[in-house]
Parts: C-alpha cells; sequence; structure tokens
C-alpha cells in the first residue's frame, strides 16, 4: 500500500468515526417526542402511563382505520384463502400502523407526535395481545422510534367485515411548523389548494372528499375542545330514562335508535353552544343485532348519519370508528354514539367564572342527578393529560376490579397533576358475558363513591368481549389540568 | 395580411370562449382531482406512465454507459461498457429474484425483511393487477423499480474504472444490487423505520445517490488512484477522457431518462404532480449546469466541459429528494446550489488525493447529501430526520463496502496490475479493443 492510500484511508476512518458519533448523538435529539409531550413512562415496555400535551398545541385525531387485503403478501404468495387475505391480528396491525404511519404523514406528522393509540381487537374466539404487542413494539418504543405513546387496547365482538381483526385510532400533537395550520407551508399548501368547504375554521379535513368520513382532523392549537358521553337511544317509556339501568329497556332497529341518538346528539351539542358542524369525531358501537345473526347493520346507521352530516346542509364529514361490541343488546339497544368537537373562533371567555378564576374545563349537566355530564368542554389554556388503560393490578370482581382500577388511576392523575374533578372524558369498558346490565350497575355504585363531589366527566361504559390481562374492567381517561 | 388583421379581434375573442368550452364541472379542484384519480380509466394510464417511465430509467443507463466511456481513456472503454451491460443485466435478474420483495415487504419490521424468489399466485392475481395494489400494478411497479435497482452498481462502476481487476467487481456490484440496495431502500420506500420517522426521500436522493455515491468513495478509498494521476509531489494531473462527445451524448440521455426516474417515482400519472415533478426535474438539471458553468470560468479560468456536465447532473441529483413537494422556483435554487457543490467537491476530492475519474462521487454522494437536506430547506421536512436518513445511507453504504469490497482485496484482489492498467484494461481483461489502433498506441 502507498502511503498516499493509507493516508486517505487513515483520514476516511476518522471522518467515518466523528460522523458516526456526531449521528449517533442527532439521532438521541431527533427521535425525542415533541416538546409540547411531557412522557410519563410506566412499567409496560409498550406505552407509557400518561401522557400531556401543552396548552395550545395542535392536535390530529385519525379514523379508526380497518385492514385492505395485503396486495403485496398476496404477491408473495404468503395466502391461500380468503381468511389470510387480510392476515391474522399481528398482520393486521402492522398494516393499519402502516397506513396511519401515511395519514400522519400527510399533514406532516410521523410517530414520534403521536400520543395516544387506541386498539379495537376483534377477540373472536380470544382476544390476541400477543400479536397485537408484536405489531405495536415494532412502531414504538424500540431501537428506531423509542417514543411510547399511551394506549388503551379493548376486545369487541366484529368490525365491518368479517375477517377484519383490528382496527386502530391515533391521537397526534402537531408540533410547531408542522400541519395545515403552519401559514405558508408545504402542508398548508397541500391542504388549501383542495379548496375544501370547512364548516369550522379550527378544523382541518383530510382524506378524499367524495368518502362519508374524514381519514384525519387536524385542530388548529388553542382550541377549545368538546367531549359528548355516550348517547343512547330513546327507552321504551320516557320514564325509564331516569331509572337503573336494569329497568330500561329500549325498541326499533338501528335506523331508529340512530335517529333518535343523532337527534340527542345535537340537542346536547347545542347545549354546549355547538352545532353538527363542529363536530369532528364520532364512535360507533353497533351492538350485534341477535335478530339478524348477530350481524351489524352498517347501512341503516349510516341512513340515520347522513341526516345530520355530509349532507347538503352540513357537508362536515366526521373522522369516524364504527365497531360491533356486546353492548346492552339484552335491554335492546343497538347502538351507541360517542361524539367529539370544537368550538369555532376564539371561546376563552366562557373558561374564565364569574369571580374571574380561570377553570380548566365546563362540565354540562342540566339535570344534577345525571350520573354523567351529556359532555365537557375544555379550556383553550389547559393541558390535555392522555392516560393509558388501566385495569386493576388483582383480579376479582366487577366492584372490586373497578375500585382497583380507580386508585391507580388517581395516582396516575396525581403524578400529572390532576384530581378526579379534571377528568373530561371517563370511558369504562366492563367484560360482562350475558350480566352487562348487573356489571355496569356494579361499576355505577363504584363510580358514585369515586366521583364524590360536584364534577362528572363524559362517560361511556361499554360492556366489551375481552379485556388484556383478563380483566374485567378497564378504565380509560382523559383530564384537563390549567398549567 | 389585411384579412388576418381583420380577423384578429374575432380571435381573440375566441380565446375566453375557448376556455369556457371547458368546464371543470366539479364545485371544488378536490373533488375534481378526485374524480380524475378515482376513474378507472386513470389507472391504464398510470400504468401507461409507468411503463414509458421504466424505459426511460432503462435508457438511464445508456446515458451512464456513454458518459463513463466519454470520460474513460479509449483503451479502457471496452472494460467500461462491458460493467455497465452486466450492471443493468444483473440488476433486473436479481431485482427479480429476491431485491423486489424484500425492498417492498409490504407490512414489516421496518428495518430487514428478507424475501425470496418473486412469485405471483394465480389465486389473487387480479388484485395485484388494480388500483387496490397501488396506482401502478404490480407488474410496472416491479418493471420501474428494477430498473432503478442497479443505478447504485452503476455509479460505482464510473468511480472506480480504468484500474479494478473485472471479476471482483461484478462480484461486488451483485451483492450491492441483490442484497444492500433492497435492504437498505426499504428502509425509507419500503416504508420501514425511517419512513416511519418523517425522512422525505422522493425518487432517490438518499437510497439511490446517497447509497452509491458512498459506496463509491469507499471502493476508491480501497483500490487507491490510477497510475499517473498524482505527480511526485503530489499534485493531480488531468487525464482526460478519450471522447467528449459521447460523454455529453451520455449526459444529455440521462437528462431525458431522468423525467422518467423522478415523474415514475410519484407511482401515477397525477395530472398535477406529475408536470410539476418533471418541471422541478428539468429546470434543477438547468440551473445546476448554469451554476457550474458560471463558476468554473471563475475558478479554473477557462470554461470546463466535464464541469458544466457534472454541474447538470447535480442539479438533477439534488431535486431528486423533493421534487414532489417543492415549487419550481425553488428547485432553481436547489438545483444551482448542486451545481456549486460540486465545482466544489471536485476540488476537495483533488485536495484529498481521491481519484474518481468521472466525478461520480462529486455528483452522486455529495449531490445526494444536499438532495436529502433540500426538503427539510424549502418544503418543511425534518432536518434531523432528513440528515439521519442521509447518514444512514452513507453509513451502510460505506459499512457494506468495507466488509464486500475490502475482503475481496485481501483474498483476490481488487486492483488489476500496474502492467495492465498501462497497457488498458480492454486488451488485459477482454482482449479486445474499442477502436482499432489502441494497442499500438498504448506500446
Amino acid at each position: 500500500m502507498t502511503a498516499s492510500a493509507k493516508k486517505s484511508l487513515l483520514i476516511g476512518a476518522a471522518a467515518f468515526a466523528v460522523t458516526a458519533a456526531a449521528g449517533f448523538g442527532l439521532f438521541l435529539s431527533a427521535s425525542k417526542p415533541p416538546a409540547a409531550l411531557t412522557v410519563r413512562p410506566g412499567a409496560s415496555p409498550y406505552y407509557s402511563d400518561s401522557i400531556t400535551v401543552a396548552p395550545g398545541s395542535a392536535l390530529f385525531f385519525t379514523w379508526g382505520v380497518t385492514p385492505s387485503p395485503r396486495a403485496k403478501a398476496i404477491a408473495r404468495g404468503e395466502t391461500s384463502d380468503s381468511k389470510e387475505r387480510y392476515g391474522d391480528t399481528y398482520a393486521q396491525a402492522r398494516a393499519l400502523m402502516t397506513q396511519l404511519t401515511e395519514d400522519l404523514r400527510e399533514a406532516g406528522l410521523s410517530l414520534r407526535d403521536v400520543v395516544s393509540v387506541r386498539a379495537n381487537l376483534v377477540a373472536e374466539p380470544e382476544l390476541d395481545m400477543a400479536g397485537w404487542n408484536k405489531a405495536f413494539g415494532e412502531f414504538f418504543g424500540n431501537a428506531t422510534n423509542p417514543h411510547k405513546p399511551v394506549r388503551t387496547t379493548i376486545g369487541i365482538s366484529r368490525l365491518f367485515h368479517p375477517d377484519y381483526l383490528a382496527e386502530v385510532e391515533f391521537v397526534a400533537v402537531i408540533p410547531p411548523g408542522r400541519g395545515p395550520f403552519t401559514a405558508g407551508s408545504r402542508f398548508e399548501r397541500l391542504y388549501d389548494r383542495l379548496n375544501r368547504a370547512s364548516t369550522n375554521d379550527n378544523v382541518r379535513s383530510f382524506g378524499r372528499p367524495t368518502w362519508a368520513l374524514s381519514t384525519g382532523k387536524a385542530i388548529k392549537g388553542g382550541s377549545a375542545l368538546y367531549f359528548q358521553s355516550a348517547m343512547m337511544p330513546d327507552p321504551m317509556m320516557p320514564a325509564m330514562a331516569t331509572m337503573p339501568l336494569a329497568r330500561r329497556m329500549y325498541k326499533g332497529d338501528v335506523p331508529t335508535q340512530a335517529e333518535q341518538i343523532f337527534k340527542k346528539n345535537v340537542a346536547a351539542l347545542k347545549e354546549a353552544g355547538l352545532t353538527p358542524g363542529d363536530a369532528f369525531f364520532s364512535r360507533n358501537i353497533l351492538y350485534p343485532d341477535p335478530k339478524a345473526g348477530g350481524r351489524m347493520d352498517f347501512a341503516g346507521f349510516n341512513t340515520a348519519y347522513h341526516a345530520v352530516y355530509n349532507n347538503p346542509e352540513n357537508p362536515n364529514r366526521l373522522a369516524r370508528t364504527v365497531m360491533s361490541a356486546p353492548g346492552y343488546v339484552q335491554q335492546g339497544q343497538m347502538l351507541t354514539i360517542e361524539t367529539y368537537a370544537v368550538y369555532p373562533g376564539d371561546v376563552s371567555k366562557k373558561f374564565i367564572k364569574e369571580d374571574g378564576t380561570a377553570v380548566p374545563l365546563l362540565a354540562f349537566r342540566s339535570d344534577p342527578k345525571a350520573t354523567a355530564a351529556s359532555g365537557v368542554a375544555t379550556s383553550p389554556n389547559a393541558a390535555l393529560t392522555f392516560l393509558s388503560g388501566i385495569v386493576a393490578a388483582e383480579r376479582g370482581d366487577v366492584k372490586k376490579e373497578a375500585a382497583g382500577a380507580f386508585a391507580t388511576a388517581t395516582e396516575r392523575l396525581a403524578a400529572a397533576g390532576a384530581t378526579l374533578d379534571h377528568v373530561v372524558q371517563l370511558r369504562v369498558y366492563v367484560v360482562a358475558g350475558t350480566n352487562a346490565v348487573t356489571a355496569a350497575s356494579d361499576f355505577e355504585s363504584v363510580y358514585a363513591t369515586t366521583f364524590k363531589g360536584d364534577h362528572r366527566p363524559a362517560l361511556t361504559i361499554l360492556p366489551v368481549k375481552a379485556l388484556p390481562l383478563e380483566a374485567k374492567v378497564e378504565v380509560e381517561i382523559l383530564a384537563a389540568t390549567l398549567p | 395580411m389585411r384579412r388576418f388583421l381583420r380577423l384578429l379581434p374575432l380571435t381573440l375573442l375566441a380565446v375566453p370562449a375557448l376556455h369556457a368550452g371547458r368546464p371543470v364541472d366539479s364545485p371544488s379542484y378536490d373533488l375534481y382531482l378526485d374524480q380524475v384519480l378515482f376513474d378507472e380509466s386513470f389507472f391504464p394510464v398510470s400504468a401507461l406512465w409507468g411503463v414509458m417511465a421504466a424505459g426511460l430509467v432503462f435508457l438511464m443507463h445508456l446515458g451512464f454507459a456513454t458518459l463513463e466511456a466519454g470520460l474513460a481513456r479509449s483503451k479502457h472503454v471496452v472494460n467500461v461498457l462491458y460493467k455497465n451491460i452486466f450492471v443493468i443485466c444483473l440488476g433486473l435478474a436479481a431485482y427479480a429474484l429476491c431485491g423486489f420483495t424484500t425492498m417492498f415487504p409490504g407490512e414489516f419490521n421496518g428495518w430487514f425483511a428478507f424475501h425470496g424468489f418473486a412469485g405471483v399466485p394465480t389465486k389473487d392475481y387480479f388484485d395485484l393487477m388494480t388500483p387496490r395494489y397501488d396506482p401502478f400494478p404490480w407488474w410496472v411497479d416491479f418493471l420501474f423499480q428494477a430498473m432503478i435497482a442497479a443505478k447504485a452498481a452503476t455509479i460505482v462502476s464510473g468511480a472506480i474504472g480504468e484500474r479494478q481487476k473485472l471479476w471482483p467487481f461484478l462480484i461486488y456490484a451483485t451483492l450491492l444490487t441483490g442484497l444492500a440496495y433492497p435492504i437498505v431502500g426499504s428502509w425509507s420506500w419500503g416504508k420501514g423505520w425511517l419512513f416511519r420517522q418523517g425522512f422525505h426521500d422522493f425518487a432517490g436522493a438518499s437510497v439511490v445517490h446517497v447509497f452509491g455515491g458512498f459506496a463509491a468513495l469507499t471502493c476508491v478509498l480501497l483500490l487507491g488512484s490510477r497510475i499517473g494521476k498524482y505527480d511526485e509531489a503530489g499534485k493531480p494531473r488531468a487525464i482526460p477522457g478519450h471522447s467528449m462527445p459521447l460523454a455529453t451524448i451520455g449526459l444529455f440521455v440521462l437528462w431525458f431518462g431522468w423525467f422518467g426516474f423522478n415523474g415514475g417515482s410519484l407511482k401515477s400519472a397525477h395530472p398535477e404532480l406529475l408536470g410539476l415533478v418533471v418541471t422541478n426535474t428539468a429546470l434543477g438539471g438547468a440551473m445546476g449546469g448554469l451554476a457550474a458553468m458560471l463558476l468554473t470560468p471563475l475558478i479554473f479560468k477557462k470554461p470546463d466541459l466535464t464541469m458544466a456536465i457534472n454541474g447538470v447532473l447535480t442539479g438533477l441529483v439534488a431535486v431528486t429528494g423533493c421534487a414532489d413537494i417543492i415549487l419550481p422556483h425553488h428547485a432553481m435554487i436547489a438545483g444551482a446550489i448542486g451545481g456549486v457543490i460540486v465545482v466544489f467537491a471536485v476540488l476537495l476530492l483533488d485536495r484529498l488525493r481521491i481519484d474518481d475519474p468521472i466525478g461520480a462521487i462529486p455528483v452522486h454522494a455529495f449531490g445526494g447529501l444536499w438532495g436529502t437536506l433540500a426538503p427539510a430547506i424549502f418544503a418543511q421536512a425534518n432536518w434531523k430526520w432528513q440528515t439521519l436518513g442521509a447518514l444512514t445511507y452513507a453509513f451502510a453504504a460505506v459499512i457494506f463496502t468495507v466488509i464486500v469490497y475490502g475482503l475481496l482485496k485481501v483474498t483476490v484482489g481488487i486492483r488489476a496490475s500496474a502492467e495492465a492498467e498501462r497497457t488498458g484494461l480492454d486488451i488485459s481483461e477482454h482482449g479486445q479493443e474499442a477502436y482499432a489502433g489502441d494497442v499500438v498506441s498504448a506500446k
């Protein structure tokens, strides 16, 4: 080897070492989640206990994505029958999160910006947590993406197609300089050239304009959000509305009940000073109809949806999640719907009480005896804290597990500087088989002793098929605090 | 003439009428675009454009061959052409055997998936031929990617020309195209870990150019410089290529092919974006050439043709990473900066005594680095991840090359003998000459 060749090799090796060190340093800094997120890791190797989003951050809510046929896997010859076209839970979850990554990229976001992941897994015959964890670990909390969002997993009955096994939703934060609200950016240009009709200044819709739903909704930073309780249809007799769960009975098919629910949904929005044009997300749980062999009447639901959303009067198309869970089908109830909305313009004055003190949230509860608020609005100045789905450490009956889960929830809220009075939305999943009503009543008794003060959050109690760790109760919380 | 003048006002009146006769009957551009992109007839158009783009990318191999041949001395031309033919033949074959499915594995863990022989089962065949697969059908997707696959090896082939042994290079090129390139390509184009972190590389500023460029750099470091490139004092001597017309033809063919390379990377015949991407490509190349042609006389006193050629090529590489998300004025700035970068990169390599006969390292390694950073500057891509992406591809290339080419170096040897190098690789390796009379003149 000549002296000159030796010298160039040495220079090359030195340059390699220096850049490798610099590159690793850059990786450590670049793979951190955005500054707006305060991440509190927990015991889980997959997800964090809670994440607080700094006030004034723009948010991005995706739709509940369901699988598409695995074209590339088919091409490799890995499929042989129709069931395998969609793959198992692992393959489907991987495909969904790849799709969601692309949806995020459209708004200039990446997996680092994800705050919350919600997975609805079909638990037939049982909940495939191993497959879901494996897929999740390939996207989050690994060497290439150390960020761990919060996560909630539930086991449901089925999704739109019998071979769909997973449905995943993301909530992400839009860091400064990204998303369609950054003036002059490519993301704004991309969005604005579409000249899309918007029913609310603080929201931008993504997805195909001819679809009934949006694939994502970007919410402007510093907006006041509104989270609605799960809405029930009208009971058989009006007096039943205030009766305990076990004595309420419902009638009618999906389109009838959906119409009733949408009517209540609009009324509750109005109570909060909102219109259907301000809604941006809805989670729709259709109960398997025993008379129709467990099928979910998707078309019937869509008819009712189109009477309120995605029509000439209100072109607003929501980011939607549709699934089927056992629910209260024994009571004759066919579905339930949760809606999120955002206030147009600046409503920060609403969140200042008469005595001049600022509040993080406003609960709308016209009936003081009601177990929950019809909806809760969060102040534009509030920090939102997303908690992972919590199950009690020890297995037991519904009451025991609910108390255990609430104890953990209180601890985790305290870590985020919040109490039960700061809970915006409480979502409870119970596994009860055929005793959904008893289980829900059992939960409500624990709930009544836990929420002792005046504050009541937006509440959803949903009987599901299965939960992680074979738990009977899982609690999911969103809280709002003033910094 | 007078009649024409009399008709002129009428003609002018007809202009708005022509526009009015073609209304876009959608309430918004959003709906119009949806109507076009999801119309049945759009898919065959995209497929057709894909095949044309694949053809254009194929033509780039002719561009590489002529460019490299023109910039080589006449006694090495057969060797250069032989390598170029081998690389495209091998690229297509290796990509069909395992490359395509490894690079586009569908869902995978984000950093490694290896799939063997590409076979299309008859059962689900028709799914792959519909928009359900991609805006391109499966065959078109394969063809287009296969044409690109051999490019990294072609970049190396140019940089190590005139002194390497033929067979070790062919082994190296095989492993580079069939194994290394598909694996690293999957990190971003196969929706792997870099893609998930928001790394943007539209048509391969990193995947193809940084990877190929740094592989070339490492190969050159392992190989050493050509005999006579540096004088006793270590000052570089110009070794001019034998045919500037051939090199210029190569440039124009490459530029032409680049329209397909960038335009095809859209994977659809999107009416708005396709035009934008090709416009950006054309302007980037033009501004790169202009910048180099303006700068070279200032530095070297005389306008230099090879610098002009490399200026255009670097301008093209500079817009490769972001042609889909920037507007033409930014493409012009990016291209011009590329043209400046290449001039200084050539000077830097001379200073470091890295002998690159055709300037592949300045164009592809340095141009590629700039092309990867450009989206961060002009289109709000995350600069940290653009930098990390470029570094990742550079490191992957260096590590792969040190292992494979280094192993070849210590086992079979990668350098042709001094005797062979002086006679010309054409005679020593191939026993052939490109132009009659070379043997006589070489002696």
